[in-house]
């Protein structure tokens, strides 16, 4: 079967950013080649994927780096990239209010463009590396909103240590703590652990003392990534929470922190959301 | 406002294909207007079409249509179809039921478009021009207006002399009747329902359907003046002006000039018609 569906670009204007920015959606076609019927919702809402790229990429990469339309046909699922530049995906301390823009403000405008489901069961965020720490902050942030979160070769930021001269070059380093300022205010994220406006394990636990219905955590890194040990802190956290309240499923295979990994785990958090096809 | 480049998979083409799509968004940005935003949510729509050999990005990037639309709340709508004049080509692909049914539909889909007759219009330059005359008089349940830039009934018009092409030459021009026609003489194709728009506007006076309103337009200077007039003149001579017929032309050729300065009055014109509501109501 032929799959298509439609790949937009979106130049739009940001009242939160307060400046003009890009998204890139695919979206769901009725009819395929041949006028063979696609799996379009009936009522023509669309179940929909936020979908965040890496640090310092932007909208673009996910369409070109993977084949991410070809594996959504199949669910008739709208996937929205938007552009988080280097933020984190926080407010930043120094920059521009990429969390409000991303959990808020682009679902009202891309709710007020397309036909979009508003149900939590239809509604995903995942990312990968910086968009995978973005996709658990933003969707813990709202966990009523959020059916599952994907996140890719990540973990909860503030929790993770520093690299040593030893796993990455200095001047890595110090840009990274460079980073950390600009998003976070502080040199050292380990010092806003509890806080419940960085800390993805501080929104857990609130989420679940707040009770109602929790998103489910998908976690999958390649087991040569130079996060990998930073990632087990994030695994530990949620495998060690009572009754595991998020659903959360941990996967590892063979690879780095690269596209080949995402571009299987991608297809893998897809199978595993369990997404309704009419 | 947001601008939209699209790529999807046309059914009815049965190829890949282009289109631009502007939406209102409630703030637009340094130096815009924020247009009337609705309550419901749901925007009106302009489809505009693009001149003989064109594509959906013409009325982007030659004139400021996108600002025009952001401070009255339209979205816009600019397919691709090449040199086909808006027809099901006769060796070609199907243009005219690709704009008329697939457009249409997709659009709908896609988009949070109101599907009210009252919230919709079509227009279009040149062959652009013909095309609108020819979708919204062939469905005149979907439009509240035309707007014609620079064209008329091209089947109705003698073919360009060498003297008066300004573009592309008469060989090319030729070619392209026998491409989008299947002929060279056009005069057979009068009465005929699915290429000639006066005998689409007599069907729907006659069935009683409701009726667009038209504005029509040219430049005094343009190589289309004469043919226009017989467009002008079929549209003048109906009794009662059942179309509310507007003509207006004003100094200016062929080109963009003349269509940037002339979308803004067509603009305008609906909104000083109570066509285009600015306030709700």
């Amino acid at each position: 079967m032929a799959k298509k569906m439609a790949y937009l670009k979106l130049h739009i204007f940001s009242n939160v950013l307060e400046m003009a920015t890009q998204v890139d959606v695919i979206l769901p076609e009725r009819y395929l080649y041949g006028g063979m019927q696609a799996p379009v919702r009936g009522d023509g809402n669309h179940p929909v994927l936020y979908l965040l790229h890496g640090g310092g990429d932007d909208n673009s990469r996910w369409v070109r780096f993977t084949s991410l339309e070809r594996y959504v046909t199949q669910y008739g699922l709208m996937v929205v990239c938007p552009n988080g530049l280097v933020s984190r995906y926080t407010n930043m301390a120094y920059g521009w209010r990429f969390h409000d823009y991303i959990a808020k403000e682009l679902p009202d405008i891309i709710s007020s463009m397309f036909h979009v489901s508003q149900k939590r069961e239809d509604t995903y965020i995942a990312g990968l590396s910086m968009g995978g720490t973005g996709a658990l902050t933003i969707g813990l942030s709202q966990p009523e909103r959020f059916a599952c979160i994907g996140v890719l070769s990540a973990g909860n930021w503030v929790a993770e240590k520093m690299y040593t001269p030893d796993q990455m070059p200095p001047e890595t380093i110090a840009k990274r703590v460079r980073t950390n300022l600009i998003c976070y205010g502080v040199e050292d994220t380990s010092r806003l652990l509890g806080d419940p406006q960085y800390d993805a394990f501080e929104m857990a636990r609130r989420a679940v003392e707040k009770g109602g219905p929790l998103p489910r955590v998908f976690h999958s890194i390649g087991t040569e990534d130079h996060k990998y040990e930073n990632v087990q802190k994030t695994r530990r956290f949620f495998e060690s929470l009572p009754g595991n309240p998020f659903g959360y499923q941990y996967f590892e295979g063979p690879g780095r922190h690269e596209w080949k990994v995402w571009d299987h785990w991608i297809q893998e958090f897809l199978k595993w959301a369990d997404i309704r096809v009419d | 406002m947001a601008l939209i480049e699209m790529n999807f998979c046309s059914r009815i083409l049965n190829m890949n294909t282009q289109m631009t799509v502007v939406m209102p968004e409630r703030l637009n940005g340094v130096g815009v207007r924020p247009g009337f935003y609705r309550e419901d949510g749901k925007f009106p729509v302009l489809y505009l079409l693009h001149g003989g050999g064109g594509d959906h990005t013409d009325w982007i990037r030659y004139s400021a249509v996108e600002r025009y639309a952001s401070e009255l709340g339209l979205a816009l709508v600019c397919p691709a179809v090449g040199h086909s004049a808006y027809c099901n080509m006769a060796y070609g692909p199907r243009y005219a039921d690709f704009l008329h049914e697939e457009v249409w539909e997709l659009t709908h889909e896609m988009f949070r478009l109101s599907d009210r007759r009252e919230d919709t219009f079509v227009a279009g330059l040149s062959m652009g021009g013909h095309g609108a005359f020819k979708w919204g008089l062939s469905q005149p349940e979907k439009f509240a207006a035309i707007g014609a830039l620079s064209a008329g009934n091209k089947i109705a018009e003698e073919p360009l002399t060498v003297e008066q092409v300004s573009q592309f030459g008469v060989d090319f021009r030729a070619k392209r009747r026998e491409l989008v026609y299947g002929k060279q003489d056009l005069s057979g194709l009068l009465g005929d329902p699915e290429q000639d728009f006066f005998e689409m506007a007599r069907i729907l006076l006659r069935e009683g359907k409701p009726c667009p309103r038209i504005f029509h337009a040219i430049g005094r200077q343009d190589h289309n003046y004469d043919g226009v007039q017989i467009t002008r003149k079929f549209f003048e001579d109906m009794p009662g002006d059942p179309f509310g017929y507007v003509y207006q032309e004003g100094e200016g050729v062929h080109s963009w000039e003349f269509w940037e300065e002339w979308i803004q009055r067509f603009l305008n014109w609906l909104v000083e018609e109570g066509l285009l509501a600015q306030k709700e109501g």
